[in-house]
């Protein structure tokens, strides 16, 4: 069975995370433990030889006083944890942008010398060690942003602009999913989450914000003429070239990005092409129209130009 | 029947629901004061290093909880007063009354003692306030 | 007592006359019944058969999502299912059900004779029964809902669900608030004016405090989302931005609304199942329930506290942490009163016998699931956590454990413990055992892999996952649990359909209980009513079943004739009057179905059979209500104990009045929710863009002119009341002439202040503050049009002579209305101009 990078609550890869990983354990074990006490009560109570209660002891001591004090110290104890998930003002943070779209993310990161946006889409990478500031936005529906290794979700709300500061403390890929059911494709609107050590990241954000570069070669300028004469230039952006699209994921590095489709698919050649002709038998009621006009000779050069753009 | 006079049903309710619905006071007071100064933008400021917001939290709480305090007092106060008749089965109209009543007593009592428990739960909330903080993120208002 | 209210031997012909007046018609007239045991059966067997709906769509989900990728069901079909079985599920099964079981339980544990209004109970239950069915068609078609149960919009605004879908949701939520409010109006008034006499509030029932409480949570519950989906309609059809974040609106008004009702709902379905089990409890352990007056207390905070939760399903919406903080306290503080039902149930076992029968193992199995259901829903009111498990299946699998366990486990502790009620004998305990042990292992093993699926990060709603996100196991699980507690619900069910008939005649008290549902019960419900000295009548006086059916208890027979009940006090319950009820009728069953057809045809856009359905519904309403109010005339009769009680009462001790006020509480509480969701976009536009600075306010001359008119027109009221103490009543007298002045002067109230907001150019449909000003308008102008109509019907009334100082319902109705519609004129126009001009 091929593995996915992890999406669990309990594996978690940040300071927030670990807060969250360590409150969702002591929640499970002190709820199990007051279950089996209360089931035990409950199974003798029930199987045992009639005897004399008294009331207020059981239902003042037993309904009233304990739960009341189980309940306060729980109240506390969230709200300083919730408490201690927020940071102070950042003003070295990482700026990215991350917009939900029907069924897509777009990623905009802040050049580190703050001259502009870099744009990327349905992947996100991070520096390890570094605080991330995240602004989650959507100008359709509403989302929810949820990387369950990072944070807890936060919502992606049309008019409203929250934000999400994290701390990933340990590199490796985590995935997330939209948390809030925003329509046809809800289930195919995932994310994959990159967290390098901060060098690396200065070297990928570099990289990212270049132009495309694509290999020379017949084939691949076959694969970059049926990028323009199949439309495809209409709705993508490839920096570097007339594509200026705006309406799909920009696809300036599509060839590095670990999935494709949104966390749909993997990415290489063959799925590329797969999922050119038949997005819509693989997401259906996405915004784009599965391209079946391409020859297989085509399809393949087309398919080898976008993994090319790394 | 009896010729034990009618209580009053509106003035019945009230007293038993007293202690619910000062924490229903409370809560709205303390949820919109909140809500307000954070969308505005208001009452930012600090005094003694705590911030105006949850000085008020804390003092609709205490005001709140003096209110309780109160009605719990009464209530116990007439609870005790009220003449305890047998708990059985056949009893007379006078000592059906009395059990009413001390019914009600306990009622408004125990209410206020519950509603007790909730404003000070509810006053809680204070130490959360942190500039009106949202989840994670640092300080912050209504993007507006 | 030493002496019984009513001596034997009984006069001949009484217990005759009695039957005739209560007799069901037979035949196709069987659809004409009223009588609460009739409609209650009908009532509970349809929104079982939504249960079992509901239930296969559940079934095929988990088919689909039995293994990664399948493809049974296309994404389209999936997202119909989910959005159908949560809408059915919560609206036309659950609330429903609990309604229906009060229709069928609550007059016999009272011991009154019929719910306080019979028709407006059939009314109610045909216009479910009907609009219900219409609504689950939908899916035949492929046009159902698919936003899901609580419909989020923008999701669910016309941009991006064009289609009929989302109106469909709108139209089914519709009837389910129809039902909703007639249904509180008849808890609030059954529970406390037609208690039987000496029946005070400490000796209720704990069920009859339940319901009269949860009718209380609908009167305030049900109008934020009455609210609500009248601006989602409003938005989808003219286009009024209230959530349209460019245009001045906010998404998460919706939330707000929607969740203020959606959490007290959550109580309003459990809290009756509780009810149950505090019922049932006692006569299967065989001793008197422990904490009797702490399980009340409780039962009164939940209601009250459940409605501070709301906002904790919105915790990830990035609402401030100190806003948050009042719901988790909330959410944490409503925990206290469950945990002292569940003390008191488990006191009241440990101090009795429990009889294993088919009920207690439910009883037990509800222990089971719905503690840790309750405690998962602690662990989800820990605010961090919640960033977590919220939309996760981490929540399904919580709902699904509070919601199956603490109310289906309970509904099919109580078919087992109250069919012999019905049927006079009962169902089949072998089966219940079987069916108990299959839903309690299905169950389980259906939610419990569902909260670690959701703490591997599946969310909800999803029609398919990827593979290798280590999910597939609890999920094949999952559906493996969820076809066994299938076939544990298909048991029960052919245990019902072989066993469960309504007998009309029983005599039977299978677990030797205490209460008065036991009493020999017929059409006409108990012989007498008896006269009720404590808690457990049956068990501390055991010849009382004895003494009802010999009639030597209150009213043996029909003192008037007709079919009636007596109203007594609504605390102490002491007898104050007769109240007749109104027997068979075709019209609230015609009125039920046809409005049910009209909503559907509105909601498909055919405008000509909408209209005719309209005014057949209207006519067939009229012909109902214009029989009623006619026994006012009728002099004192004798009930036995030597009370001699009026037949029929006017004023504010008569159950008219206090349902006039029921509708008023909940009129008020959806104006409430309009001025609600006003401020709250006022909090969320920012403060110079509310109004929108190119708004012009209404002229504050034209507001004095409708604000003295407003007054006016209820002084005009006030001096018709007074007319109507005269002898005679004249349409062109005194009283005529003030009541069509009055509706003068509220139509030019209504035309004043809405030719001044709209002479200042603001459009509805330009932002969302004008949006919110004219539906508050809006929603005036319908009162008007509605009190106009109550007027004129009173003046026809009166010209028929049938309007006297005795007969008066149909006036003193409109006068209460009217008074309130003129308070809420003047607090619409304090909204429309004195609001933007002191918050700017």
């Amino acid at each position: 069975m091929r593995s996915l990078p992890s999406q669990a609550v309990f594996d978690p890869a940040s300071r927030g995370a670990d807060i969250l990983s360590e409150l969702s354990l002591v929640l499970t074990i002190g709820a199990a433990f007051i279950f089996f006490a209360v089931m035990a009560l409950a199974i003798y109570a029930a199987f045992s030889a009639p005897r004399p209660v008294d009331e207020r002891r059981w239902v003042v001591g037993g309904g009233v006083v304990i739960p009341t004090l189980v309940l306060a110290v729980l109240l506390i104890y969230g709200l300083l944890a919730g408490s201690a998930l927020s940071h102070g003002e950042q003003t070295k943070a990482l700026r990215v942008d991350v917009i939900g779209k029907l069924w897509w993310w777009e990623v905009r990161y802040q050049a580190a010398d703050g001259s502009g946006w870099i744009a990327s889409a349905n992947e996100l990478h991070l520096p390890a060690d570094c605080i991330a500031d995240l602004r989650l936005t959507s100008d359709n529906v509403i989302h929810s942003f949820w990387i369950p290794s990072l944070a807890g979700k936060v919502d992606m709300i049309p008019g409203h602009e929250n934000r999400l500061l994290l701390h990933p403390t340990r590199q490796g890929v985590y995935r997330g999913q939209c948390a809030e059911y925003c329509g046809d494709q809800h289930a195919r609107m995932a994310l994959d989450v990159v967290v390098h050590s901060p060098a690396e990241f200065r070297q990928w954000l570099v990289r990212e914000s270049q132009p495309a570069r694509s290999g020379a070669g017949d084939f691949l300028l076959r694969g970059k003429r049926a990028f323009f004469s199949g439309g495809c230039a209409t709705c993508h952006t490839i920096r570097g070239t007339p594509a200026r699209g705006q309406l799909g994921p920009d696809l300036t590095h599509i060839g590095s990005r670990r999935t494709l489709g949104a966390a749909t698919l993997e990415n290489h050649v063959g799925t590329m092409a797969g999922w050119i002709v038949g997005v819509q038998a693989i997401k259906p009621g996405s915004l784009m129209p599965s391209m079946n006009v391409y020859a297989g000779d085509e399809l393949r050069a087309l398919a080898t130009y976008l993994e090319s753009l790394e | 029947m009896n010729s034990h006079t009618n209580r009053s049903f509106t003035r019945t309710t009230f007293y038993i629901s007293a202690g619910l619905l000062i924490w229903v006071a409370t809560f709205l007071a303390t949820y919109v004061l909140a809500a307000v100064a954070c969308a505005r933008g208001i009452l930012l400021s600090t005094v003694f290093g705590m911030g105006l917001v949850p000085l008020m939290i804390l003092a609709a709480t205490v005001i709140a909880m003096g209110l309780t305090a109160r009605v719990l007092y009464i209530a116990i106060a007439r609870y005790r007063r009220s003449a305890l008749p047998v708990d059985a089965g056949r009893t007379s109209a006078i000592e059906r009354s009395q059990q009413m009543d001390r019914f009600i007593h306990f009622l408004a009592a125990a209410v206020a003692g519950l509603s007790l428990a909730a404003i000070v739960l509810n006053g809680t909330a204070a130490i959360a306030y942190d500039s009106c903080r949202a989840t994670g993120a640092p300080d912050q208002h209504r993007p507006q | 007592m030493s002496s019984l209210p009513s001596p034997l031997p009984r006069p001949p012909g009484e217990l005759e006359e009695l039957e005739r007046v209560w007799k069901v018609p037979t035949g196709i007239r069987r659809l004409t019944a009223v009588n609460n045991t009739y409609i209650g059966i009908y009532y509970i067997g349809t929104a079982l058969l939504f249960l079992v709906l509901a239930g296969v769509l559940a079934l095929i989900m988990r088919t689909q999502l039995a293994v990664p990728e399948n493809d049974l069901v296309s994404f389209k079909t999936y997202n119909q299912l989910f959005t159908m079985h949560g809408s059915v599920m919560m609206f036309l099964f659950a609330i429903p059900v609990i309604e229906a079981i009060a229709v069928f339980l609550l007059p016999a544990m009272l011991a009154a004779r019929d719910l306080p209004f019979p028709r407006l109970s059939a009314f109610a239950f045909w216009a479910y029964a009907s609009g219900g069915l219409i609504f689950f068609g939908t899916l035949f078609f492929g046009v159902a809902p698919d936003g899901g149960w609580f419909m989020y919009p923008p999701l669910t605004s016309h941009e991006f669900s064009p289609g009929l879908n989302a109106d469909f949701w709108l139209l089914g939520i519709g009837f389910i608030e129809i039902s909703a409010i007639a249904g509180a109006i008849e808890l609030v008034v059954g529970t406390l004016r037609t208690r039987p006499p000496g029946m005070s509030l400490d000796k209720m029932p704990i069920y009859a405090w339940v319901m009269l409480v949860v009718g209380a949570m609908i009167v305030f519950g049900f109008p934020p989302v009455i609210a609500g989906t009248l601006l989602l309609e409003l938005e989808r059809a003219f286009h009024w931005p209230f959530f349209v974040a460019e245009r001045g609106g906010d998404p998460v008004l919706w939330q707000h609304l929607f969740w203020l009702f959606g959490h007290p709902e959550v109580y309003i379905i459990f809290l009756p199942a509780a009810g149950l089990v505090s019922m049932m409890i006692p006569t299967l352990a065989r001793t008197p329930l422990v904490g009797y007056r702490w399980i009340v207390l409780a039962v009164l905070s939940t209601a009250v506290l459940s409605f501070g939760l709301w906002a904790h399903h919105m915790f990830a919406t990035g609402m401030p942490h100190v806003s948050s903080a009042f719901f988790s306290a909330a959410s944490m503080a409503v925990a206290i009163p469950t945990g002292i039902q569940v003390f008191a149930w488990i006191a009241t076992l440990w101090r009795g016998k429990l009889q294993l029968t088919a009920a207690a193992w439910f009883i037990l199995g509800f222990f089971f699931i719905f503690v840790l259901g309750g405690l998962t829903g602690v662990m989800v009111a820990v605010i961090p956590f919640d960033w977590q498990a919220h939309d996760t299946y981490f929540v399904v699998a919580h709902l699904h454990y509070v919601l199956i366990g603490g109310m289906v486990f309970p509904l099919c502790a109580a078919l087992y413990y109250w069919a012999p009620i019905a049927s006079g004998k009962p169902l089949s305990e072998r089966m219940g055992r079987w069916a108990f042990w299959l839903m309690f292992v299905g169950f389980n093993l259906a939610f419990f892999p569902m909260h670690i699926s959701g703490l591997l990060g599946m969310p909800r709603r999803v029609y398919t996952y990827r593979e290798g996100l280590g999910w597939e196991p609890w999920n094949l699980a999952s559906t493996l649990g969820a076809y066994v507690l299938a076939a544990g619900f298909a048991l029960i069910a052919i245990d019902l359909i072989k066993n469960l008939r309504i007998a009309g005649k029983v005599k039977t008290n299978p677990w030797r209980a205490g209460t008065l549902e036991w009493l020999p019960l017929d059409d006409y419900a108990t012989r007498s009513i008896p006269l009720v000295e404590s808690r457990d009548p049956l068990w501390d006086r055991p010849e009382l079943s004895e003494e009802v059916e010999r009639g030597q208890h209150f009213l043996p027979g029909t003192a008037t004739g007709q079919r009636e009940t007596i109203v007594t006090s609504p605390i102490e319950a002491r007898p104050q009057y007769l109240m007749v009820l109104p027997g068979p009728s075709w019209y609230p069953m015609l009125a039920g179905v046809g409005l049910a057809l009209f909503f559907f045809v509105l909601t498909v856009k055919l405008v000509v059979p909408a209209v005719l359905l309209a005014a057949f519904t209207l006519a067939m309403i009229f012909r109902w209500v214009w029989s009623t109010d006619r026994s006012g005339d009728l002099s004192p009769v004798a009930v036995g104990g030597g009370i001699t009680l009026p037949v029929s009462i006017n004023g504010p001790i008569s159950h008219a009045w206090w349902a006039v006020f029921v509708l008023i509480l909940v009129d008020g509480t959806i104006f409430a929710c309009l001025v609600f969701s006003y401020f709250f976009l006022w909090t969320t536009n920012p403060q110079s863009a509310w109004p929108p600075a190119d708004v012009e306010l209404p002229r504050l001359a034209w507001d004095w002119i409708a604000a003295a008119m407003w007054i006016a027109s209820s002084l005009f009221i006030a001096w018709a009341a007074r007319a109507v103490s005269a002898k005679r009543i004249r349409v062109l007298g005194r009283f005529g002439v003030s009541l069509t002045i009055a509706c003068g002067l509220a139509a030019a109230a209504m035309l004043t202040s809405s030719f001044a907001l709209f002479k200042t150019g603001m459009r509805p449909s330009d932002h969302a503050y004008g949006a919110i000003v004219y539906t508050i308008l809006v929603y005036q102008a319908f009162h008007v049009v509605v009190l106009i109509t109550m007027a004129v019907y009173t003046l026809l009334r009166t010209y028929k002579g049938l309007l006297s100082q005795a007969n008066r319902v149909s006036f003193d109705s409109t006068r209460l209305l009217w008074h309130y519609m003129v308070v809420q004129g003047l607090l619409a126009i304090a909204i429309a101009s004195g609001a933007p001009r002191l918050l700017s």
